[in-house]
């Protein structure tokens, strides 16, 4: 499966990397965006299977990369990795079409829990 | 996400940080709030290897901004999330303290790995 994780921070991209592979989802084809106007042309040309996305960036936020994908008619399955966690959050998110929402501090436990469905 | 050993109660006393860093964010809209997070260059620098999987001082000082504002970036969504209301929060700002001591607003210094951080709230 081939992943695209989306953050402006490096760090974050990190743990999000080394949490999948602590949760068991191994072997899999990762790909890193810093922003949503890298992260959409990444989509267009790498069609990954799967985008793990924050909400929070600078150029383009997660949920305006996530209405730009649906826009381009991409079903490019979508979740986010964010520290935002109110329910206005989550409701705006699976309104827009994203699948899940993983609030930040997380653990392996948790993406696994949250990214089963996905993988399965 | 960091398996790091902190206290859950805040201690007494804010000390004064060593080269100190700060990471700054602001909650915007209906509720106005400025959320920072201080600490030693010291242990942002610990913080920010552990988040990068790196050893101690083994990564830049570009990377340990990256990574306290990352830290502030998560407490923030948390604090926002507790509020109702539209509230939006800014991209986090990392540097040295403007101000040498905390000043208004809501102090909580806790310990962590035998040092100490701070989380500075400030309501409009």
């Amino acid at each position: 499966m081939k992943i695209l994780i989306v953050d402006d921070s490096k760090a974050m991209r990190m743990i999000v990397g080394r949490t999948l592979r602590q949760a068991g989802f191994t072997g899999h084809d990762v790909s890193e965006a810093s922003n949503g106007v890298e992260a959409l042309e990444k989509i267009r040309t790498e069609s990954p299977d799967l985008v793990l996305s924050d909400w929070n960036m600078p150029e383009m936020n997660g949920i305006e990369l996530l209405g730009n994908v649906r826009e381009e008619g991409l079903k490019t399955r979508f979740g986010f990795i964010t520290s935002e966690s109110s329910e206005a959050t989550l409701h705006t998110a699976t309104e827009a079409g994203a699948e899940f929402v993983i609030t930040k501090p997380f653990n392996a436990d948790t993406m696994l829990m949250k990214l089963a469905p996905i993988f399965a | 996400m960091l398996d790091l050993s902190c206290s859950t109660e805040p201690l007494d006393t804010v000390p004064k940080y060593t080269a100190p860093i700060e990471a700054a964010v602001q909650i915007t809209g209906d509720w106005k709030a400025r959320l920072s997070v201080v600490a030693s260059e010291s242990f942002a620098r610990r913080i920010s290897c552990s988040m990068f999987s790196l050893q101690h001082d083994e990564c830049t000082r570009e990377e340990m901004l990256d990574a306290w504002g990352e830290v502030i970036n998560v407490i923030g969504g948390n604090v926002k999330g507790m509020y109702e209301g539209e509230c939006s929060l800014t991209i986090p700002c990392v540097g040295r303290p403007e101000r040498e001591q905390f000043e208004d607003g809501l102090r909580l210094t806790y310990e962590c790995e035998n040092e100490n951080f701070t989380i500075w709230f400030q309501s409009a």
